[in-house]
């Protein structure tokens, strides 16, 4: 089993690298690394003499060597825009990015994994039916629409929520939190809603299936036929067995959640690192656009490694070929 | 019993004196909502209006443009003169500190002049013709700054030559410095959430008349109905860039007020007179002209929010010509025309245009091109992202393109240089394919001119020459800047010609 | 497989439920509204000589303000909303099929050899796409036209299908891997058949079936992908706007009352994703319900 560990460890290591390769190559094509020193409005003899004192001369394999080094160090490079280090620009705004996301989640699982539950039990029940129509509704609209009506009618026609921005935050050493003024939890409601109602729909299936599944299994309709209390059941022995690719799901679907953030930040002025990416796009900020991908995809590795490791101690029937 | 009730009362009249105090340092702060937001900090970093504006409330430079009128005002020099055409010498105003406390000296000057011609920190390419700045006779009171050319319209782009404090500029690290501004402006720092607000808050100590607005919290909104959303629901007091889609909104809401003013910035169509083009017979280009019916592009697509224009130049602009006029709208001389130069049964074009640049620069095109086919011109529209459209000008790829000016330089010269002339050397770096012999050696002359009378009668007349005769260009109109206010914060704004939103010029009753 | 389909059992079983059936039927009206589009708009809403200033932002047809023929009301240009989004049902359509059929070929193609031949041919190719399955499709997609920039519905089309390939080639590769093990596929391999015939006689006939599930599945995910890439700005240009583009737009009126703008759009937009859905889930129940809408696990 640490055979299976190390190997993926060395694995995600290897994606990283091509990662960070395709990254630098997109960027000495796309992107002009000249402009990152100079600014847009140098003259072509101020340019030039940066492209001398840069090596670009250099061969590629050893402009890359330095990127990656330089990469290594937290250094990604400076933003064509205001000339900020890429790292910090993304690292500043991350805490309204985590808090949303963690808010969205947080309902999502919870809401998912109940009536997922409800529904499995009661497959046929007018209840499941309704939970069912809702989670097509789910999967079936993008989040720019949902987060649009929600604006249209919690902000625009009942106006009881605000459609945009943070609100009142308190600040804690670096980090700026939305959960300790009333204000700031008005503000993350609709966005926070936004974000987790497609996971919503999917943890909800997932729940729904898997645990159909477990439930129709003979360690259960043992346990049901011993007489244990449908409680018993239920949760010590059906949920904790469903729930784990459950959890794996949720593990794995941060890629997702990070695009489906990009969403939501946009349309409700979330000042998160999200909207950063958006932005550099339409700025064509190519520093930022590639210090970002290079970012999420560590993150986005580094958790499915971890998950991955977990997975094998929590269920170990996996095969490690 | 008495102690008690003298208690209460204590305890009530120290609330209401609480709450006092506290609607008291309400009244004084505004939430100005725009539509782009701040990039940097750094008074150099960037000259995009979006950043100076900010800039010019927490910096001075040397001289100032006061609003609404747009004229020149003493900023950190109390006076100034044009020694020699290559030399400007100034007064410092004395007794003024940085926010810091430092104090302001000819040394600050020096340090930003030169800061602001090194590319590593500085977008600021105009500075880059400043050869020296140097204090007179050893006294450190009066500056002289020269120049590499002569150059008249120096002290208009000196608006933006931001003075910032040496000391700490050099003690501190980029990322600090590109952060945490010290100025000397009306305006203190106060903080910067990129992304979500930049807050500023009075200088008790300025120079100059102390500011009413005591804090004021900018914030970027770049969506147009989210914007208004805020204002509407009492998140923002001043909204800057109201969308014309949001015009009755506004109106039609008793607690707003609209404010507009015309811009500087004109919007003009250019087309190129390249020999194999059909457009380079004078006939087509005044038949075009007359096609297009900008009255009614302005009332029904700019909802009455613009004000025509007979020249790519506004009124506060040295060679300006109150004497040009329009070709008026007569689809039927333009069709005759085109008859005339042998062109009646038309011919193709396709018009380039933005779609995220000038308001409703889509549907001007659509207009245009509506307009042109009515007289028999095969014209197409090609609207993309400005991102994509610059290229084509800059390239000198277009042969039929939509363009806004705003010139800072207040001087037609500078412009015509720009627009006019043919991209050759220093000229026509934004001319995408116009060119005319005459009209070059026309700007070339204007140059070596110097008397400000002489040289505003030789730029009318090249004016007048290059719309009327020549019509190197085909002017439509100057968009208006829209602004809207919540009345109860009883906000006295006067827009500025530039845009820009100088709080000190804003008073709260 | 392909012979099941055919057997009236599945078409019986079809009938009979009702939410299959409100699927298919929204789905094939609304295609069938995109592909006839310039016969029944009312106008063509981007030749422009057809438009006036004065049709700008009418009402819906039955509101007070509102004219024949503009159904569902105007938009600032005074094209009609009705007619804008069979236009845009086109486009979202066309890059929804066009996506399917790319990514669908080539990602299945990719999934037979890996299954079929395994080796380091397999170990490398799902890999990468165990890799660019952690990133998800719709942030791949934002990666790389982030990069490329907005240059058109081809660009777009392929960018999705850059992404979206790996959803076909790891559940193709899976159905290969258990339909080689069967009996007549390993005596064809034991007489000597070539690797071709073996591969398009026995094995694709009897995975397209599954395949047919993930497209259908996969154009509803599409749809929504690209609607979400035009309203952010990055997918189709404005001069040919889909579902999601005329959202965007509409977007720009939600505040100042014009609804119809937004409501329109987006309820053709649910209503194309939901009637697939609908579809979809059917088919999977009825041919493979093993396959996840979600693949993260499986």
């Amino acid at each position: 089993m640490y055979a299976y560990i190390i190997r993926r460890f060395i694995q995600s290591i290897g994606v990283a690298l091509l990662v960070s390769f395709l990254c630098f190559f997109l960027f000495q094509y796309m992107g002009d690394p000249v402009l990152t020193m100079v600014g847009k409005r140098a003259t072509q003899e101020e340019m030039e003499k940066v492209r001398e004192s840069l090596g670009l001369d250099k061969p590629f394999y050893m402009q890359y060597l330095v990127f990656l080094k330089n990469a290594l160090h937290g250094d990604l490079g400076k933003s064509y825009t205001n000339r900020l280090p890429v790292f910090d620009l993304i690292v500043e705004r991350a805490p309204a990015t985590i808090e949303l996301a963690t808010f969205a989640m947080i309902i999502a699982s919870f809401l998912g994994i109940s009536l997922g539950v409800v529904s499995a039990l009661k497959p046929d029940s007018l209840m499941t039916r309704f939970i069912m129509a809702g989670s097509l509704i789910g999967v079936s609209l993008p989040t720019f629409l949902i987060g649009l009506l929600l604006i249209l009618v919690f902000a625009v026609m009942l106006g009881i929520l605000p459609p945009f921005g943070r609100g009142q935050i308190v600040q804690i050493g670096a980090w700026r939190t939305n959960f300790l003024t009333f204000s700031g939890i008005k503000h993350i409601i609709l966005p926070g809603i936004t974000l987790g109602f497609f996971e919503l729909a999917l943890i909800l299936r997932l729940t729904r299936a898997e645990v159909g599944e477990v439930l129709g299994q003979d360690y259960i309709r043992t346990a049901w036929s011993k007489g244990l209390p449908g409680r018993v059941v239920i949760f010590k022995h059906a949920l904790r067995n469903s729930l784990i690719p459950v959890i794996t799901m949720i593990g794995l679907g941060l890629g997702e959640l990070i695009a489906f953030a990009t969403i939501t930040e946009t349309i409700f002025q979330w000042p998160g690192m999200c909207r950063l990416f958006l932005s550099a796009i339409y700025g064509n900020d190519y520093p930022v656009i590639v210090g970002y991908i290079i970012l999420m995809a560590f993150v986005i590795l580094f958790i499915n490694l971890a998950v991955d490791i977990l997975y094998t101690f929590l269920n170990p029937k996996i095969r490690y070929d | 019993m008495k102690f008690k009730k003298l208690i209460t009362t204590l305890t009530i009249l120290s609330l209401v004196c609480m709450v006092g105090v506290f609607s008291f340092g309400a009244s004084g702060e505004i939430v100005v909502g725009v539509d782009a937001a701040p990039e940097t900090m750094d008074p150099h970093g960037s000259i995009s209006d979006s950043n100076m504006m900010w800039m010019g409330n927490v910096f001075d430079s040397l001289i100032q443009i006061k609003g609404p009128d747009g004229e020149l005002a003493p900023g950190l020099a109390t006076s100034w003169e044009q020694i020699d055409p290559l030399t400007w010498r100034f007064e410092l105003r004395k007794g003024v500190e940085f926010h810091n406390g430092n104090p302001f000296t000819w040394e600050d000057v020096k340090f930003s002049y030169e800061r602001m011609k090194t590319y590593e920190y500085s977008e600021h390419s105009w500075a880059k013709k400043i050869t020296s700045v140097e204090k007179v006779d050893g006294d450190p009171w009066t500056i002289e700054i020269k120049t590499e050319t002569p150059t008249p319209s120096l002290v208009y782009q000196m608006k933006i030559g931001f003075i910032m404090d040496k000391e700490s500029t050099e003690a501190r690290s980029r990322g600090e410095v590109t952060q945490y501004p010290v100025g000397t402006g009306a305006y203190e720092f106060e903080e910067w959430v990129k992304g979500s607000h930049l807050t500023l808050t009075a200088n008790e100590n300025y120079w100059g008349v102390k500011p009413t607005i005591k804090k004021a919290v900018v914030r970027p909104i770049a969506e147009p109905s989210t914007r208004f959303a805020a204002l509407a629901t009492d998140k923002i007091d001043l909204m800057m860039g109201v969308p014309l889609q949001m015009l009755e909104s506004v109106k039609g809401d008793s607690k707003l007020e609209m404010v507009t003013r015309p811009s500087r910035r004109v919007i003009f169509l250019g087309l190129s007179n390249q020999e194999d083009m059909p457009t380079s017979n004078i006939k087509v280009r005044k038949a075009m002209y007359m096609a297009i019916n900008e009255k009614a592009i302005i009332k029904s697509i700019l909802l009455g929010q613009g004000a025509i224009s007979s020249q790519i130049v506004d009124p506060q602009t040295l060679g300006y010509n109150h004497d040009i006029e329009r070709y008026s709208y007569n689809p039927d001389k333009a069709k005759e025309l085109l008859e005339e130069a042998g062109y009646g049964d038309g011919f193709k074009i396709t018009l380039q245009c933005p779609n995220d640049r000038y308001v409703k620069d889509e549907q001007i095109g659509q207009a245009v091109v509506k307009y042109l086919r009515e007289v028999g011109i095969e014209a197409k529209l090609d609207a993309m992202p400005k991102a994509n459209y610059w290229g084509l000008i800059s390239g000198h790829k277009t042969k039929f393109w939509m363009l806004g000016w705003m010139n800072e330089s207040h001087d037609l010269g500078n412009v015509f240089s720009m627009l006019v002339h043919s991209p050759t050397g220093q000229y026509g770096g934004w001319n995408s394919t116009y060119g005319d012999p005459e009209l070059n050696s026309l700007i070339e002359e204007q140059k070596q001119i110097e008397d400000k009378a002489e040289r505003e009668k030789a730029l009318k007349e090249l004016n007048k020459i290059a719309m009327e005769e020549k019509v190197a260009y085909l002017p439509l109109h100057r968009q208006k800047h829209l602004y809207a206010l919540r009345k109860s914060k009883d906000i006295n704004f006067d827009p500025r010609p530039d845009r820009w939103i100088m709080l000190k010029e804003i008073s709260l009753d | 497989m392909i012979k099941k389909i055919r057997e009236s059992r599945i078409l019986n079983h079809f009938i009979r439920d009702p939410s299959a059936v409100i699927g298919l039927t929204i789905c094939l009206v609304l295609m069938i509204g995109a592909i006839f589009a310039p016969l029944i708009a009312p106008q063509n809403p981007y030749y422009l000589q057809s438009l006036s200033y004065e049709n700008c932002l009418r009402p819906p047809v039955w509101m007070e303000g509102g004219t024949a023929p503009f159904l569902f009301g105007t938009d600032d240009q005074g094209r009609g909303v009705f007619s804008t989004i069979l236009y845009g049902l086109r486009v979202s359509l066309g890059v929804g099929f066009g996506v399917v059929l790319i990514a669908g070929t080539v990602g299945s193609l990719i999934g037979i050899m890996a299954g079929y031949y395994r080796g380091l041919l397999d170990v490398l190719s799902m890999r990468v796409a165990d890799t660019l399955f952690a990133f998800s499709t719709t942030l791949l997609a934002f990666l790389i036209l982030g990069i490329t920039g907005s240059k058109g519905i081809l660009v777009v089309i392929i960018a999705i299908s850059l992404a979206d390939w790996v959803r076909y080639a790891r559940t193709t590769r899976g159905n290969v891997l258990s339909v080689v093990e069967e009996d007549y596929i390993s005596a064809a391999r034991a007489i000597g058949a070539v690797d071709l015939r073996i591969i398009f006689k026995h094995i694709i006939p009897n995975i397209l079936s599954s395949i047919f599930v993930i497209s259908a599945i996969d154009l509803a995910i599409v749809i929504m992908l690209e609607a979400t890439l035009s309203f952010l700005g990055i997918g189709v240009p404005l001069t040919e706007p889909s579902l999601g583009m005329l959202i965007a737009k509409g977007r720009e009126y939600l505040y100042a009352g014009k609804w119809w703008l937004i409501l329109f759009p987006g309820g053709v937009l649910a209503a194309l994703v939901i009637s697939i859905n609908l579809f979809a889930d059917w088919l999977r129940e009825e041919i493979n319900p093993k396959i996840q809408r979600h693949q993260s696990v499986e």
